[in-house]
């Protein structure tokens, strides 16, 4: 398996989870109730299903992270040169 | 003929892989995404009684791991590692503008502070009182920072020697004097940082504070002597290789950003 296989296998799953923990972190802070809970959860498992059968689906989720990989360096340094400023 | 230590001290550096810089970046960027992107959270569901670190630590951690696993198949699939390797180059060029621009002001604090010390308050007192309020002044400085003045003593010595052997023993090429300055600059960057990393890691987090110091690191690694390095080593996968002139351009206009961007959080923050 090459690294390209292995990394678009895995971010989808990685992705998932993080949105699910999330949504549920946000739902419980926002008092929302267990019904909207339960669907959220469904729906978003039904999409992680959906990226594995239908690989198409994964493509405007990928390009948006691909967005903000590309922000991160110069996002993160302009926070840092802040940082940097600020605190030293 | 025995070739002078010196000389070799710093050379280990020139033997450096030249995908250290970017990846070294890139680290260290991912790692202050993790950092910073856990502190938000924190502060924005850290209330919530469900809440743990644990969970907080899942949560900003598979996100990241999602974010640069896309990124990669999206760079490797539709051939961007050019792209992406000058974003990071800008970037990292930003970083180091903004902080030579800064140890440069720091630098001149310090000695306007150390000449502004003896005469600030000496119309009152004697010679003598005035002077000895200045030494403790100096002495109180010293102190507080006796460790990096020690250090950056021993890195800015071992710099100076090392550009002397260039002409003394060596070829006297002035690039490879060049190269052996911004060495010593690098050094005293990481040290800096590296001392200074104790008040500001508290205030954010550790990850992002050891991130933002390897990412410095990473981006003092980009040699100015050295324009052809980050090409050549990715020739194989590239079709069409991005001749070396858009380097100096795109590696000035990163480190005049970055120059402005820290004259403009100056003025704000001081």
């Amino acid at each position: 398996m090459t690294p390209v296989e292995l990394a678009s296998l895995t971010w989808p799953a990685t992705f998932i989870l993080a949105a699910t923990i999330l949504f549920l972190l946000l739902t419980a802070a926002a008092d929302i109730g267990a019904g909207v809970r339960h669907l959220g959860t469904v729906a978003l498992l039904v999409l992680l299903v959906g990226f594995y059968t239908l690989p198409v689906l994964t493509l405007p989720v990928r390009w948006l992270l691909t967005l903000f990989g590309f922000a991160a360096p110069v996002g993160l340094s302009l926070v840092s040169i802040r940082m940097v400023i600020k605190s030293t | 003929m025995i070739r002078p230590v010196v000389l070799q001290v710093t050379a280990f550096l020139e033997v450096l892989p030249s995908w250290l810089p970017t990846v070294a970046i890139c680290t260290g960027v991912y790692m202050m995404l993790i950092g910073m992107s856990n502190h938000y959270l924190e502060s924005y569901v850290g209330h919530v009684p469900q809440y743990t670190s644990i969970l907080g630590n899942i949560i900003v951690i598979s996100l990241s791991a999602s974010i640069a696993g896309a990124t990669y198949v999206s760079v490797i699939k539709q051939e961007m590692v050019l792209l992406f390797v000058f974003f990071a180059f800008v970037s990292g060029r930003m970083i180091q503008g903004a902080i030579t621009a800064r140890i440069i002001q720091k630098v001149y604090a310090f000695f306007s502070g150390l000449s502004g010390g003896d005469s600030s308050d000496s119309l009152g007192g004697t010679l003598k009182d005035s002077a000895s309020k200045a030494w403790s002044f100096v002495w109180g400085k010293i102190k507080d920072r006796i460790l990096i003045i020690t250090v950056s003593m021993i890195i800015v010595s071992q710099t100076t020697l090392s550009i002397f052997a260039v002409y003394a023993f060596g070829d006297g090429q002035v690039i490879r004097a060049i190269r052996r300055f911004w060495i010593g600059f690098f050094f005293l960057t990481v040290a800096g940082i590296t001392f200074d990393f104790r008040y500001f890691a508290h205030r954010i987090s550790w990850t992002a504070a050891l991130g933002l110091v390897i990412a410095t690191a990473g981006s003092f690694l980009y040699s100015p002597a050295g324009f052809s390095n980050l090409t050549s080593v990715l020739g194989p996968y590239l079709e069409n290789p991005v001749p070396d002139w858009m380097r100096l351009p795109l590696g000035a206009f990163g480190f005049l950003a970055g120059v402005v961007f820290w004259a403009i959080f100056y003025r704000k923050h001081g």
